[in-house]
């Protein structure tokens, strides 16, 4: 079997940070799946990923860009050196004036973690529908700053914490160089 | 129990550069296919990204053809190719952030039915800079054969610490 449960944490409805620590070294890729909903009370309730707890000065050790359409036309858009990777954005996360039982859903891949000759990079797709308004989208994003094996995950709510019934799942998924292994 | 997501083969370069990978005598036991990619290619002509290209059975005739979503950091937008190959996205080159490498995601249903061939692709090259190549990509091959082999091709060459690993997923009931 190559998909390993690494761990699992659910929103409680006063946390606004996500933290995955001491994350193991023997797997190559991480598989990020997350069902969210933010209490806050901004509709552009957006999150943000950063690695290894480095969100630090002078905050530019990230970069993202992102595709997204939000149904009624596709945008492009993005930042350089900048503090974290931010995603979920436009309306890819429901709030607090969203329809009570409705979640977003995101898969985050990031290969190859434990390689110290790579930038780590993320791909991330998010959306949720929310019966006339929504999102979804493509989010590339990386760390430029180190090329350390990543030991750590933040998932952090942009505007609020996130609401009772989120859930997030890291995975290890292992590789073979041998056939059938 | 079946297992869901199996390995079925890595490769690795260890340094230096190499042309295309190949996957051959690929099992024909699973469901579905799955590739994933961390890749960088070394460039002469010093440009931010190449493109990556993926071919089946070493099947060089006009069979493909692709309809693109692409984000170039700033500007979105749609289209479609045809070719000797599927294309799957861009690997960062030269002029991209340094030791950074694409992250794609190739998923080949069906790849041992009597159909043609349909697959679905999400690819990302991160820079950091306003210009990225971003795509969702869906790719025919118009060819009937089961799928026995993979090549992987890059628009140069691979740069060393590129990564390719092959899945097989198994359907519930195998």
């Amino acid at each position: 079997m190559s998909m390993f449960p690494i761990a699992s944490q659910l929103g409680n409805g006063s946390s606004s940070d996500i933290a995955f620590t001491n994350i193991p070294q023997t797997f190559t890729h991480l598989q990020l799946r997350m069902f969210h909903r933010s209490t806050g009370s901004n509709s552009g309730a957006f999150q943000f990923m950063y690695f290894n707890g480095i969100y630090t000065s002078p905050y530019n050790q990230y970069a993202w860009h992102r595709l997204y359409g939000d149904g009624s036309s596709a945008v492009a858009t993005g930042a350089a050196s900048t503090s974290r990777i931010e995603f979920s954005y436009p309306y890819g996360q429901p709030y607090s004036s969203d329809t009570a039982g409705i979640f977003g859903v995101t898969i985050v891949d990031i290969l190859d973690y434990t390689n110290t000759n790579k930038n780590k990079t993320v791909k991330i797709l998010n959306g949720a529908d929310k019966n006339g308004s929504g999102s979804v989208s493509l989010t590339s994003g990386m760390i430029q700053s180190t090329t350390a094996a990543i030991t750590q995950i933040d998932i952090l709510d942009a505007y609020g914490a996130y609401a009772i019934g989120s859930r997030f799942d890291l995975y290890g998924i292992t590789t073979s160089s041998t056939t059938g292994a | 129990m079946s297992v869901f997501l199996q390995p079925i083969y890595t490769q690795s370069i260890a340094g230096g550069s190499t042309g295309f990978i190949s996957f051959n005598n690929i099992p024909q036991t699973f469901t579905d296919l799955k590739l994933e990619i961390s890749g960088r290619e070394n460039t002469v002509s010093g440009q931010t990204f190449v493109a990556l290209y993926v071919r089946f059975n070493n099947d060089s005739s006009s069979l493909y053809s692709d309809t693109r979503l692409y984000g170039s950091g700033s500007a979105a937008s749609s289209s479609r190719v045809s070719g000797t190959a599927n294309y799957i996205g861009s690997d960062p080159a030269a002029l991209s952030t340094a030791n950074t490498f694409n992250n794609t995601e190739v998923y080949i249903p069906n790849y041992t039915g009597s159909n043609y061939k349909q697959i679905i692709t999400d690819s990302v090259a991160e820079n950091n800079a306003s210009t990225v190549d971003m795509f969702l990509l869906a790719g025919l091959y118009r060819s009937t054969s089961a799928i026995s082999s993979i090549q992987v091709l890059p628009q140069i060459t691979f740069s060393g610490y590129t990564t390719i690993s092959l899945y097989g997923v198994l359907r519930s009931g195998i």
